[in-house]
């Protein structure tokens, strides 16, 4: 990997701390006095019914969705000590901090169709790190291949298969070495064939120690590669536990409810 | 009597295709000077600010709900009244460029819409700042959509000119009239016009397609660059 420009900010405490979160989309309570931790190197796996909160939840981490109320800590930047501008909004320039250090890739790819997969993962080194071209052009290739896509470099997103989009926005995410990785369900747009390639590239992104969180439907992937799976459920945190505790004892009726349920077929 | 004899005349009369030079001057000098006006005020009406908002929209609302021969009679006639004396071309640039600027609000901000939320979310999740999300992923991707509809804008502009034959500027339809009363032949002098106009708008549809036709090269093909990759900060990426 190229190095790193900045220093990582490495604070005392675990990568992601979140205290009494609580957001509302007008009169809907959508997260309710969540709890959340993230050790260095931890993967956690989030799953839960669709409409529960999670996909905002992990939206939160990044600051895509704000929230009325509570503390996040992520990577060294803490909420309590950002400013809020006349709109109550976090300003720009706090948010790009914590953006540097936390990637993330959305369910629908989300690629610049006007720009090369190589421009799509060269792109924010050059404009938000000021990276040279030509270094920002290295270490693209060093990341497609990685994500074995060094062939489809000059390729346009559209002229990639979906499993392929979504390995060069993992790249694209990579590009910024951040210090934590965001997956809000990376595989659900993809068609059963290539769900694979995508979570092998995850797997080996965890053999090298990255702190991630994931929403996802994946249960084999959860319970094979994860370190914790945490159930949210209209808004709260049910259950949290390794995974063979997860699957095998849940403690919670909901939880017991819901992967009999996913499990059954 | 119709006169071919005339018509011909009239067609290939210097008087008359120097009126067509200035219908393409002022066509083009409006377009742009409406351009300039339609960025401010897109930006204005896309602000957060709840003033800039509302001066927007009054603008688009006025200059989009009064006629432009009743807002080009106004710049020529009106706003001596208050001080300001401007000659017949000047006061129809005006008038033409107030009164496109504010459909090009609408072609504009349309075109930054179309772009997928998605797109937003991802350069921000970058790390991207607000100006550098629309100079590096919205912009160039709502270009494709504004391109298209603003050229269309001036072909109907270049036909739009001639309403500033009532307030005396010499273009097109005012020098055929003025031909056409001469010596009666008002008929053959309104066609030769007529087949000027053609020539200019087919000659801007020719250069329109071309200009669609090379900025559509590139997207989704697996060779090539995009001609919006020369712009931005990203242009050298892919070559050796």
């Amino acid at each position: 990997m190229t190095s790193h420009p900045r220093e990582p900010r490495r604070g005392p405490g675990p990568t992601v701390e979140v205290t009494g979160l609580n957001k509302w989309f007008g009169d809907h309570h959508v997260l309710h006095g969540i709890d959340f931790t993230v050790e260095q190197g931890e993967v956690v796996v989030i799953v839960g019914p669709s409409g529960g909160g999670k996909s905002t939840f992990i939206r939160t981490l990044n600051f895509l969705e704000g929230f009325q109320d509570g503390r996040i800590q992520i990577c060294g930047h803490d909420t309590d000590t950002f400013r809020k501008n006349r709109h109550g909004e976090f300003r720009e320039r706090d948010l790009v901090q914590v953006r540097r250090d936390v990637g993330m890739v959305f369910q629908q790819f989300n690629l610049f169709p006007h720009r090369t997969a190589l421009e799509n993962v060269a792109m924010a080194p050059v404009c938000v790190e000021g990276l040279s071209q030509d270094a920002a052009r290295e270490r693209g290739l060093e990341l497609l291949t990685r994500v074995g896509l060094r062939d489809k470099a000059e390729a346009y997103p559209s002229r990639l298969s979906g499993g392929q989009q979504q390995r060069v926005a993992i790249a694209r995410a990579l590009a910024m070495n951040p210090r934590v990785m965001l997956f809000d369900e990376p595989t659900s747009a993809l068609d059963p064939e290539m769900v694979t390639e995508v979570l092998d590239v995850i797997r080996s992104l965890r053999a090298d120690g990255m702190t991630m969180v994931l929403v996802s439907h994946e249960l084999g992937f959860a319970r094979a590669a994860s370190d914790r799976v945490v159930f949210i459920d209209a808004g709260v945190i049910v259950e949290d536990q390794p995974p063979d505790g997860f699957f095998d004892s849940p403690k919670n009726e909901r939880t017991q409810l819901f992967l009999s349920r996913i499990l059954s077929h | 009597m119709w006169s071919w004899e005339a018509f011909f005349e009239y067609v290939r009369s210097p008087y008359l295709i120097g009126g067509g030079l200035l219908t393409i001057g002022l066509s083009f000098g409006s377009f742009l000077l409406a351009s300039v006006v339609a960025i401010i005020v897109t930006t204005m009406r896309m602000s957060s600010n709840i003033v800039l908002t509302g001066l927007a929209s009054f603008y688009t609302w006025l200059f989009r709900g009064i006629p432009l021969l009743v807002q080009m009679t106004i710049a020529f006639v009106g706003l001596p009244a208050v001080g300001i004396k401007l000659s017949p071309v000047t006061a129809a640039l005006l008038a033409l460029s107030l009164h496109l600027a504010a459909y090009q609000v609408e072609i504009i901000r349309g075109g930054l819409m179309s772009v997928p939320h998605g797109q937003l979310e991802a350069a921000r999740a970058l790390a991207m700042s607000n100006l550098q999300v629309y100079r590096q992923v919205i912009i160039p991707q709502a270009f494709r959509n504004i391109v298209p509809a603003l050229g269309s804008e001036i072909n109907g502009l270049i036909k739009h000119t001639s309403i500033a034959s009532i307030i005396a500027v010499e273009e097109l339809l005012r020098r055929s009239q003025v031909l056409g009363y001469e010596k009666f032949h008002v008929l053959e002098a309104f066609l030769a016009a007529a087949c000027l106009y053609l020539v200019m708008t087919t000659g801007w549809n020719l250069i329109q397609s071309r200009v669609e036709a090379h900025m559509s090269k590139g997207v989704g093909t697996t060779s090539g660059r995009t001609p919006n990759s020369k712009r931005g900060a990203l242009r050298d990426v892919t070559s050796t």
